[in-house]
């Protein structure tokens, strides 16, 4: 946790700077637009690329060095790789990741079981999290995921990987909130906590995205709807017990879903955004780009050489940095958002003030705890909110 | 005959101290094409100028972009526009990609430019 903040005051610097462009933090890596789902959120299954293949991940990992704190492999469904654990493990070995995120639909039970434990196995020093999606309470799920009996598979696969208690593994659901599921979170978080009790429970809104081709889609939900999820969460982690890094991870979240709502609102860039500085998305095809977004190339690793700071010190990176610290965007991707609370200070003053006073006033039940002692397995869904 | 659509152009300063207009004027084009947008400049270009022009949705979102390079003595200048990120439907067809540029492009809110 300490390095990222010791590099959230250089980020600081750079946004204005401009011709300062420290490497990032938070990496994004979509492995493949190929999805076996097909999501009322979602097109990315419809386009296709040329996928960038494992010899040339190597090559980029290279590049990239060990700056690298947060690394995420994403999709499409990036288990839909045969091989997505050699990709990780080749970021793992030249990168250096504190944590690797996966997010995933939970289909292909034996690739996610066998893979996570080989990763598990193979990244004894990471901090693995996958993250299974669910959006509604069985046929519901079914329903907005578009493939039938998938509550009923991703289930299964989150029990055993769950079971199998990988030590350096977390299992976390996520959910996103769309118009078409909106009024249904509360219900869903509920369930989530009995029927799952993951490690943790983190929420998304569905937003236009070029990346996704949502964009001209109805899947956002309206400001006002959302208010009320942002309330059951915050409500939720307010009366949740935390102490010492669960309750810093809920505190960034808190405020996360506050700036989530904000930026709809106010239709404005709430929070300065860091990304293509901070943080940064690889596409399947080698283009890198801010963020899924905005999905707007900085260059094309395979037409430079795979030289990743070629393309992250380019006029193009940092005439797109310029647009974003002009605010001509705004958006509450969560991805981005951590990296720019992480960055930007009086964000961090409201992130440690709420931990702070949570270690002052915590429940009763927690206070004789050590701050950084688990939570117990019945309240270790304290990260669900 | 109704008035061609206009889409607000915010620019940054050193544009706006050349007298930049407000709007861009939308210029449909023939078979399903995306528009072209158009600037009459309120006086001639003194120097050589690089722009980017980017067309958002309401959310900020760059959704269309053109790059503009200026002359000297230019008073205005029309061009089209190429939608972000539509390298992954090269396997569709013209119809099907159409189909596609007309959602995005229904999220047109307003337009930048920036000096490159």
């Amino acid at each position: 946790m300490l390095r990222p903040l010791a590099k959230a005051a250089v980020y600081n610097v750079a946004r204005h700077t401009p011709h300062l462009r420290p490497r990032p933090l938070n990496l994004t890596f979509s492995v493949t637009y190929v999805c076996n789902a097909r999501c009322k959120t979602c097109n990315v299954w419809k386009k296709r690329v040329d996928d960038l293949t494992l010899p040339e991940y190597r090559r980029i990992f290279d590049a990239i060095g060990s700056s690298l704190y947060w690394a995420t492999f994403s999709g499409g469904e990036p288990f839909i790789r045969p091989d997505l654990i050699d990709i990780v493990l080749a970021c793992y070995d030249r990168c250096r990741p504190s944590i690797i995120t996966i997010p995933t639909n939970g289909l292909l039970r034996t690739e996610i079981v066998e893979g996570v434990a080989r990763l598990s196995r193979l990244a004894p020093d990471a901090k693995i999290i996958i993250n299974f999606s669910l959006d509604g309470i069985g046929p519901r799920h079914d329903e907005l995921r578009g493939v039938p009996g998938n509550y009923e598979r991703m289930r299964e696969t989150y029990k055993e990987l769950k079971a199998a208690g990988h030590p350096n593994v977390t299992v976390g659901i996520h959910s996103v909130v769309s118009q078409f599921n909106v009024t249904e979170i509360p219900a869903l978080r509920e369930h989530v906590r009995r029927e799952f009790v993951p490690d943790s429970f983190i929420t998304e809104i569905a937003e236009e995205r070029l990346e996704l081709d949502t964009i001209g889609c109805e899947i956002t939900p309206t400001a006002d709807a959302y208010r009320a999820v942002v309330d059951d969460l915050v409500a939720d982690i307010d009366a949740t017990p935390a102490a010492g890094l669960p309750a810093l991870v809920q505190a960034f979240r808190r405020e996360y879903y506050e700036v989530a709502h904000r930026t709809m609102v106010e239709q404005r860039q709430v929070l300065p955004c860091y990304a293509g500085l901070a943080s940064a998305q690889v596409a399947p095809n080698g283009d890198v780009w801010t963020c899924c977004i905005r999905a707007e190339s900085m260059g094309n690793l395979r037409e430079t050489g795979f030289d990743f700071l070629k393309v992250w010190s380019s006029t193009r990176a940092d005439e797109l940095r310029g647009s974003i610290r002009r605010g001509e965007c705004h958006c509450p991707l969560a991805n981005a958002a951590y990296s720019s609370m992480m960055s930007d200070p009086s964000s961090m003053v409201r992130v440690g003030w709420r931990w702070i006073t949570r270690q002052l006033f915590r429940p009763n039940r927690l206070r004789t705890a050590s701050p950084l002692q688990p939570p117990a397995p019945a309240a270790s869904s304290e990260a669900v909110r | 005959m109704t008035d061609p659509e206009q889409l607000p152009w915010r620019v940054e300063r050193r544009l706006v101290d050349l007298g930049m207009p407000a709007h861009l004027e939308v210029c449909p084009q023939p078979s399903g094409n995306l528009p072209n947008v158009r600037c009459v400049l309120p006086k001639p270009a003194t120097g050589p100028l690089s722009l980017v022009l980017r067309v958002h949705s309401r959310a900020g979102i760059p959704l269309a972009q053109a790059f503009i390079d200026l002359k000297p003595g230019d008073r205005s200048f029309e061009t089209p526009l190429a939608l972000m990120s539509m390298e992954g439907y090269r396997h569709l067809s013209q119809r099907a990609r159409q189909d596609v540029e007309r959602r995005v492009w229904s999220r047109r809110a307003f337009a930048t430019g920036s000096v490159t």
